[in-house]
């Protein structure tokens, strides 16, 4: 017992250090999550591709290779953003007014063949790449390292949770995206025009991801066909812990799964550490149960009588 | 008499029709040698598995990645009960007591593995079925990934990652053969009953069905837990078939092969569970030799791997898109001189077919 | 204006509308009653596309809109204020009648139309900046009504309006329909409400079980208010 109590580090510099590992990760997670509660708002649609879409930005990143990061992160966006409409108008249009069940297993079936249809392009090995020599420089606070890149992931999120709040109160398309997002059907009959927002879903959350996949490539170098699918439960994680379809939920979801992640497995004892994501089913099966819309409480509004 | 000798041989036809086709694919193995006959094994164990995930998707609606699962428990069952237990002194130490000596005889342990799957479609049903049919498939998603993690992690019973070996390839043609017709007689048995024709009708209008009173809750959990009884079964012939496993054998690769036979085939027919997993197997066989390379006279084309894969989805993602209910259009094989026709109604998709009979139809209200 | 001509929607295997056939001319109140389950709502929902016909024709000023998409409606110059209201409870009430706004061609007299809609219901602008869903039931019927005005639409279709509001409520929603007369809007109102509509509307019929059992105008249907209660199983209110 006393053998597992020593290995936990209590120390206050550690604490810091897994903060902010933990606020890099959760900002991740929170991009990924929102891109995908943004299209299952809309659509009803769990895109289990969603995280393949970092996968096609993380190997644009290994093909273009060369210019400086700004350069990088725009293109990969740009990328991320059409593939994201193709997906929607090759695989998923046909399909629209399926079942939920059909759009997910369509979903499955997309994802499947972006995975493998990468093994085949570029062979199941991980292909690296470096994309900044300057973000992986950091600053180092006390005894705590702060990568540039976590200060650049940080602020990329922000701003972008920014721009997608003033883009969804203020324009026209963002008030019909919310629109259609409550009740689908009523803002067609209004003049929504279907195709218009659910494309714009599909570009905003390609365009999330694209970000998010320039983050984690420069952070880890790699890519790999498979690179989608721990980013992709993820973000199916984080929608049902937000409440299915709330956007907030969605990225208060992914930054409290970074929260979680890092510190379980800074803080688990050894032999629990393997089961830390079958706890989080775990958690999930129990919020999917007993709290449906989730564990983020909305605002309530009290009607007038 | 003979009316009704006539009647009841109507009814059955597409019972007879399946069992035959899978009765005619084991002859396949007579053709070839040993590797044809592990092929043929395998294929038979997908067309269980297959059948399985039909028994609750298909009546139900709802998607279910439990499938898998309960091929887990199945399989780790059967592996666990049929290690010799020298085996297990030797490779697993750290297997309780009474799993170390145990050795039971391939039958009793493969129905054991199913019966203790179906106890745990039983455990898991009654949270799971009352939920509507997104949030049940995610929820089923949710417990695919919690018994892979456990499989992968659990020392003491599933040795881990490392996972079981040495176990005895008891699984033959024949054995697997008897399997897959029990399994399509049950899933056919379920279909024609009362619970099943009142599970079909729910599947049309989930909410419609509900304010008529028609809560489903104890058909569906009759359906999963069937659902659950064969997939364990799978497992526990495709223990014996592969010797040797851990749980990634149970995961997300396996999953979207049954989805994909299952949807090819038609998700709302058996008829489409079997056709579907031999057509699909037959496919991903030629497919494989085309990925290991192969020989054109003296010119060898190499082959790519992943190929296979990419095919399958593309196959899929066509169905879905151009002729959703499956090769099957989402029906029996009926005897094809009945005067008795089903009805069609306007374009649907994969999952919301077929017109439920007549009595359950006048009960839903309409405004 | 519209013509139905021998509609029949079918939702699966079950006929919710079999065979109706009426029209709605310009400048024309016309009423649809029945109980539950005659078939109003489906005919509503089969007119804006909601729902595809069987079988029959559906005829806009002259041109077949069966198939038509339920957004290219409101465009056409079709305004549906639905069943329950469905107002965006999420967004402000400003935001909700912005998307009134999204079907109509010309968009540069939004702000007249808007001030006419405020003298109408005063209400609505005192909570512009509101959440919908906090708006009482009558409020979110005004709403409903303000935000298909809105659209300048040629023909307005109500979908049991009256429902689940309170007495008064529903005496304020028909003051409104009044005044809609009034001004000579097209009006195609679907309602449980089977005397108050037939004494409201030019003409109403009387649907059940998916077929029209009477028809006629409000004179000739008020000699028969015994006969239309045989029809409707005796539920008028």
């Amino acid at each position: 017992m006393t053998a597992l109590l020593l290995s936990i580090d209590l120390s206050k510099d550690f604490l810091l250090q897994n903060l902010v590992n933990a606020i890099s990760l959760g900002s991740l997670y929170a991009l990924i999550a929102l891109g995908m509660a943004l299209i299952f708002g809309i659509m009803r649609l769990v895109n289990f591709a969603h995280g393949d879409l970092l996968m096609v930005g993380g190997y644009a990143l290994v093909l273009l290779a060369g210019p400086p990061w700004p350069v990088l992160l725009l293109a990969t966006l740009a990328i991320c953003a059409l593939f994201a409409l193709g997906m929607e108008r090759i695989a998923f249009r046909p399909v629209r007014n399926a079942s939920a069940s059909t759009l997910l297993v369509t979903s499955f079936a997309v994802s499947y063949f972006l995975e493998n249809g990468a093994q085949l392009i570029f062979s199941p090995l991980p292909k690296t790449t470096n994309i900044s020599n300057t973000l992986i420089q950091s600053w180092q606070v006390g005894a705590i390292y702060i990568a540039k890149l976590n200060a650049l992931t940080v602020a990329l999120t922000l701003v972008l949770l920014a721009l997608l709040g003033l883009f969804l109160g203020r324009t026209t398309i963002g008030v019909q995206m919310r629109a259609a997002a409550e009740d689908f059907g009523m803002a067609r009959l209004l003049g929504v025009r279907a195709n218009t927002v659910i494309a714009m879903s599909f570009a905003i959350g390609g365009l999330l991801a694209g970000v998010a996949s320039f983050l984690l490539v420069a952070q880890t170098g790699a890519v790999f066909p498979t690179m989608g699918l721990a980013p992709v439960l993820v973000g199916f994680v984080a929608i049902v812990l937000g409440g299915m379809g709330s956007l907030q939920g969605a990225v208060v979801g992914g930054f409290l799964l970074g929260l979680i992640s890092v510190t379980l497995q800074a803080y688990l004892p050894l032999t629990l550490r393997s089961y830390r994501d079958a706890f989080t089913y775990g958690i999930v099966l129990l919020v999917i149960l007993l709290r449906p819309q989730g564990l983020i409480v909305a605002r309530r509004e009290r009607q007038r009588v | 008499m003979r009316d009704q000798a006539r009647q009841i041989f109507v009814r059955l036809w597409p019972l007879i029709v399946l069992l035959a086709t899978a009765a005619v694919t084991a002859q396949i193995a007579d053709f070839g040698g040993q590797l044809l006959q592990r092929k043929v094994q395998l294929a038979l164990i997908y067309l269980i598995l297959t059948v399985a995930l039909y028994v609750f998707t298909g009546n139900s609606g709802v998607f279910s990645f439990g499938t898998i699962s309960f091929m887990s428990v199945g399989a780790y069952t059967t592996a666990l009960l049929t290690i010799p237990p020298q085996t297990k002194h030797d490779a697993f130490s750290q297997l309780p007591h009474f799993l170390q000596h145990a050795n039971w005889p391939t039958t009793a342990a493969i129905t054991f593995g199913g019966v203790l799957a179906a106890a745990f479609a039983l455990v898991l049903s009654l949270p799971l079925m009352r939920l509507s049919g997104l949030t049940a498939s995610l929820a089923t998603f949710a417990v695919l990934n919690i018994v892979y993690i456990v499989g992968n992690n659990w020392v003491t019973v599933t040795n881990a990652a490392q996972g079981l070996e040495g176990i005895p390839q008891g699984t033959t043609v024949n054995t697997a053969l008897a399997w897959s017709l029990v399994a399509i007689t049950a899933a056919y048995v379920v279909q024609i009953s009362r619970y099943g024709l009142r599970l079909r009708a729910s599947r049309e209008d989930e909410r419609a069905a509900r304010s008529i009173g028609v809560g489903v809750h104890a058909e569906r959990r009759l359906a999963f837990v069937v659902s659950g009884f064969f997939g364990g079964i799978a497992g526990g012939l495709f223990a014996q078939y592969i010797g040797a496993f851990n749980a990634s054998a149970f995961y997300l690769d396996i999953t979207f092969l049954t989805v994909v036979m299952l949807v090819v085939g038609g998700v709302t027919s058996l008829a489409g569970a079997v056709i579907g997993s031999i057509f699909i197997s037959f496919v991903s066989e030629v497919l494989l030799d085309i990925e290991n390379g192969f020989n054109v006279g003296s010119v060898h084309i190499p082959g790519r791997s992943g190929l296979r894969e990419v095919i399958l989805a593309v196959i899929m993602l066509t169905i879905l898109i151009l002729r959703p209910r499956g090769i099957t259009d989402g029906r029996e094989l009926t005897w094809p001189f009945s005067r008795r026709r089903f009805e069609r109604f306007g374009r649907t998709t994969a999952l919301e077919v077929e017109a439920p009979p007549a009595e359950a139809a006048q009960n839903v209200e309409v405004t | 204006m519209l013509r139905l001509e021998n509609l029949t929607v079918n939702y699966g295997p079950v006929a919710a509308v079999k065979g109706i056939t009426l029209n709605v001319e310009e400048g024309e109140v016309v009423g649809v009653v029945g109980p539950n389950g005659a078939g109003k709502s489906t005919t509503l929902h089969a007119i804006t596309g909601v729902v595809p016909p069987s079988g029959g024709e559906i005829v806009f000023e002259g041109a077949s809109i069966v198939g038509e998409l339920p957004e290219r409606l409101v465009r056409r110059g079709i305004a549906l204020v639905p069943e329950g209201r469905r107002i965006f409870g999420t967004l402000t009430v400003g935001e909700n009648l912005q998307l009134g706004t999204t079907g109509r061609a010309n968009k540069t007299t939004v702000d007249d139309d808007l001030e006419r809609i405020f003298r109408r219901f005063p209400i609505l602008k005192t909570y512009i900046k509101t959440p919908a869903g906090r708006l009482s039931g009558g409020e979110q019927q005004q709403l409903a009504i303000a935000r298909a005005l809105i659209s300048r639409p040629r023909l307005i279709l109500l979908d049991e309006p009256s429902l689940g509001l309170a007495p008064f409520m529903i005496d304020l929603v028909f003051e409104t329909l009044n005044e809609l007369k009034a001004e000579g809007r097209t009006i195609l109102l679907v309602e449980q409400a089977a005397s108050r509509t037939v004494a409201f509307a030019d003409r109403s019929y009387v649907l059940n079980t998916g077929r029209i059992v009477l028809s006629g105008s409000r004179d000739e249907l008020a000699g028969k208010a015994d006969f239309a209660k045989a029809y409707l199983g005796g539920v008028i209110a």
